[in-house]
């Protein structure tokens, strides 16, 4: 580590860095940039051999590690200069396309819209009118399904049903379940199974865990956590109708007071 | 031929990819458009996106026979102690960020073009030689695709763009 006084110009505008560094201490100015303690500086013309465009001048008195190869960098830095090298992917990769540094929010939902407005192009379905049947096959179904003794190899049948896909049986497990299993964690696996319906990206089966926390919990704030995820899940997704979860959370905090039902 | 997504886009993905063989695309989106920005080629490291948001906004897409590894963040961190990989890696992040610096100026025919020219030129590494018309199809960008034939400066030939020599 190299102590520097202020002022004092690190590499000068024009030339190509034959260093980078990581500040440990101190503050450091390039043009308008100001890089704090704890910022790597000179990464990107050090790496693309490119002269830079202004001074690195530090502008306090600053700690600095000089590093000529990026086998130097102590393993406890590693994490932060992945960071670095990562940002400066994700400018130059976005740049051409956005003109700016990208906001992952903004691209996971263009690549959502993409995907949705390609879809209706290949098929005149509606996605939420399947869904509105989906949610209200169970009225249908009389499959006859066997319900493990214990609990524990009921959560895992449960598991195995919704990679299966069969909705159907997977809805006759669950009600099974509940006449059989009274005393035991449902609030937890139930918290579980919304994720894994995330994971899997099935929104009916997602819906279905909200309904069944809705029917297991008098805590109001549980029923909210899981419609609050629900939304979430729509919105990431593209759906308009996560507005419609929203609403009921608000209306469940206008109609509940202190998580009590009245 | 087969085309495959690699779990990287909005995935938190314990891992980097490192493309053995074969091709990948990464693919970028805005709300006007989807773009092929890169052409991975073998030895390429694939992934190196997440490392900034903790989830991945690229989308890397293999093509046919390509092969790749997943190597844990934990392992791809000690690697750089070791010289020989640094000066590699050093090397192809600036093959990398030039490529990509140079191609953001360009409009979509010619990052397309330049993307071809690179898989014509190594082709003698990899069996594929373009980019396959289903997955341009899919990407629903074979408006461009099909103006550089047009033009007389891609061929599709048997399913696949290929540039015109």
């Amino acid at each position: 580590m190299e102590k520097f006084k202020k002022g004092i110009n690190l590499i000068e505008s024009g030339t190509v860095p034959e260093f980078f560094g990581y500040i440990e201490d101190g503050k450091l100015t390039e043009g308008n940039v100001i890089y704090n303690t704890g910022s790597f500086f000179g990464v990107l013309p050090f790496i693309m051999k490119m002269p830079v465009n202004n001074d690195y001048k530090t502008f306090t008195e600053c700690k600095i590690n000089i590093y000529k190869n990026i086998n130097e960098i102590p393993e406890e830095i590693r994490q932060a200069f992945l960071k670095e090298i990562s940002k400066n992917l994700n400018s130059l990769i976005y740049y051409p396309i956005i003109k700016k540094f990208p906001d992952p929010e903004e691209v996971f939902s263009a690549k959502v819209n993409h995907d949705n407005i390609d879809k209706e192009i290949e098929f005149s379905g509606n996605d939420e009118f399947e869904n509105f049947f989906q949610t209200f096959d169970f009225l249908m179904i009389n499959d006859d399904v066997e319900i493990p003794e214990n609990f524990e190899d009921f959560k895992e049948e449960v598991k195995n049903m919704m990679l299966e896909f069969n909705v159907s049986k997977y809805l006759v497990l669950i009600r099974k379940g509940f006449d059989r299993f009274h005393d035991e964690n449902w609030k937890d696996f139930i918290n579980e199974v919304f994720d894994q319906a995330v994971v899997i990206n099935d929104r009916a089966l997602a819906l279905y865990s909200v309904y069944l926390m809705a029917m297991i919990s008098d805590d109001i704030a549980e029923v909210n956590a899981i419609i609050r995820k629900n939304w979430e899940f729509l919105r990431f997704n593209g759906l308009n109708t996560w507005i419609d979860y929203a609403m009921r959370f608000l209306n469940n905090n206008l109609f509940y007071s202190d998580g009590e039902i009245q | 031929m087969n085309i495959m997504q690699i779990k990287n886009f909005g995935a938190k993905v314990n891992g980097v990819y490192y493309l053995k063989k074969g091709v990948c695309a990464a693919v970028t989106y805005s709300e006007e458009e989807k773009r092929i920005s890169y052409m991975h080629t073998s030895g390429d490291y694939l992934g190196i996106d997440k490392f900034f948001f903790g989830v991945g906004i690229v989308d890397y897409y293999i093509f046919g026979d390509s092969q790749y590894e997943l190597i844990s963040d934990e392992n791809f961190l000690t690697m750089f102690s070791d010289e020989k990989f640094s000066s590699e890696f050093s090397e192809y992040l600036k093959i990398y960020y030039t490529e990509l610096f140079s191609l953001s100026a360009g409009n979509d025919e010619k990052i397309i073009v330049h993307h071809l020219n690179k898989l014509a030129s190594k082709a003698n590494n990899t069996t594929i030689k373009g980019i396959p018309e289903e997955f341009v199809k899919t990407l629903m960008i074979k408006g461009t695709f099909d103006r550089l034939v047009k033009n007389s400066k891609v061929n599709l030939e048997k399913g696949m763009y290929i540039i015109k020599k």
